[in-house]
């Protein structure tokens, strides 16, 4: 089950760890994606400082992961097809995965039902 | 009414060009001041994209040859001769519209009201007629054809791009007199020029103000577009300190100009 920070960033739990990516609001206010920067393995990363860097055609974001954590995968499908975020960024299209999350950081996520209905009535 | 500062600071190099606005954003940060800035390049430079590769669509030796400088924003790259390059930054929040889209429509807006005040018709591509092929970012900016081009008496004029960090934004924008068409023949590998007649430039398009005339007419309908109050403004002395540490440190650095993709971490300088 995907959990949502309040913007727009995603994390869920798999098998080997935890994976994070953008929403598909985001990816589709971004337009097609050029470009992502993706941190190296083993990097600690957080919510107060950029993990990547995602570069559109009329605008290059900071993204932010929404858990603190260790890299232990990047996606590199991803990074060597950049418009695959246009395609996918909520399934095949995840950005990186994270090892020693800080659970108390999943305690102010959304679940995906109540972060749509927030994004969708504002 | 909001007040940004408003500096317009002649012409410099490319280095020293992107480490001001670097040390704009920086004094942003911290004290939440948005600002608007004007400025012109001596000597012409080529600026790069901030993720662009050097081995596409650059002729063989073009680092050498000609002043090249990595910009923080993405796209293509500009051959910085005759024009006004415009920069921006302020709070995400400061700007009662949000979205990236939304956002570069409504920044964009002081420049679509200073081409209809001139007399020309202006608007982005994807309001003017037929969507544009959208694709890849092309090696030279104005090669490149997508939705939110601006475009003027149908052709494309200038390159604007924008950065999102940390909930600021950033935008700067290239506004060219007169495109030099043979030192771009110099530049770009041919299969990667602009095409003549899809870009455009104020000298073809009758322009004949000067340079101060059309800064002018820029900052009044930035303030009408955004609601805004420009308060004329200069680089401190600390902040004139620190954009020499920028310049020094990434903008004149071999390493940051040529590499294609680079450390996602800046160089970290201590905060004065």
């Amino acid at each position: 089950m995907k959990l949502f920070s309040l913007s727009g960033e995603w994390v869920e739990a798999v098998e080997s760890g935890w994976r994070v990516g953008l929403s598909v609001e985001n990816v589709s206010d971004l337009g097609d994606v050029t470009f992502i920067e993706l941190p190296l393995v083993g990097t600690r990363v957080a919510p107060d400082s950029p993990a990547a860097v995602i570069e559109a055609v009329k605008a290059a974001t900071d993204f932010h992961p929404p858990v603190s954590g260790t890299v232990r995968l990047v996606n590199a499908a991803v990074s060597g097809n950049p418009g695959l975020l246009n395609q996918d960024p909520e399934g095949e299209a995840w950005l990186i995965e994270l090892a020693n999350v800080v659970p108390g950081d999943l305690e102010p996520l959304l679940t995906e039902v109540a972060w749509r209905a927030k994004v969708h009535r504002e | 009414m909001t007040k940004w500062r408003f500096l317009r600071s002649g012409s410099a190099s490319g280095a020293w060009n992107m480490a001001v606005d670097h040390t704009l954003l920086e004094s942003m940060s911290r004290q939440f001041q948005p600002f608007f800035r004007l400025y012109t390049w001596e000597p012409a430079c080529l600026s790069l994209g901030r993720f662009q590769n050097t081995s596409t669509g650059l002729l063989p030796g073009v680092l050498d040859r000609f002043p090249v400088v990595r910009r923080s924003t993405g796209g293509g790259a500009i051959w910085h001769d005759r024009e006004l390059t415009y920069s921006l930054g302020f709070r995400a929040e400061d700007l009662d519209t949000s979205g990236v889209k939304a956002t570069y429509e409504r920044l964009c807006g002081f420049l679509l009201a200073t081409w209809k005040e001139l007399g020309y018709e202006a608007g982005f591509a994807k309001d003017l007629g037929p969507a544009p092929s959208l694709g890849a970012v092309t090696p030279a900016c104005f090669a490149g054809t997508e939705a939110y081009d601006i475009l003027v008496d149908g052709r494309k004029l200038g390159g604007n791009a924008q950065r999102r960090e940390r909930g600021f934004v950033f935008q700067h924008g290239s506004i060219p007199f007169r495109l030099d068409w043979s030192a771009l023949g110099t530049l770009f590998a041919p299969e990667f020029l602009p095409v003549p007649e899809k870009v455009t430039d104020l000298d073809s398009l009758g322009y004949r103000e000067a340079t101060d005339a059309l800064g002018d007419r820029l900052a009044s309908n930035l303030e009408l577009c955004l609601g805004i109050l420009l308060e004329p403004s200069n680089l401190g002395p600390a902040e004139t300190e620190r954009a020499d540490q920028w310049a020094y440190a990434r903008y004149s650095n071999i390493d940051w100009t040529s590499k294609g993709t680079g450390t996602l971490r800046p160089v970290e300088l201590p905060v004065p």
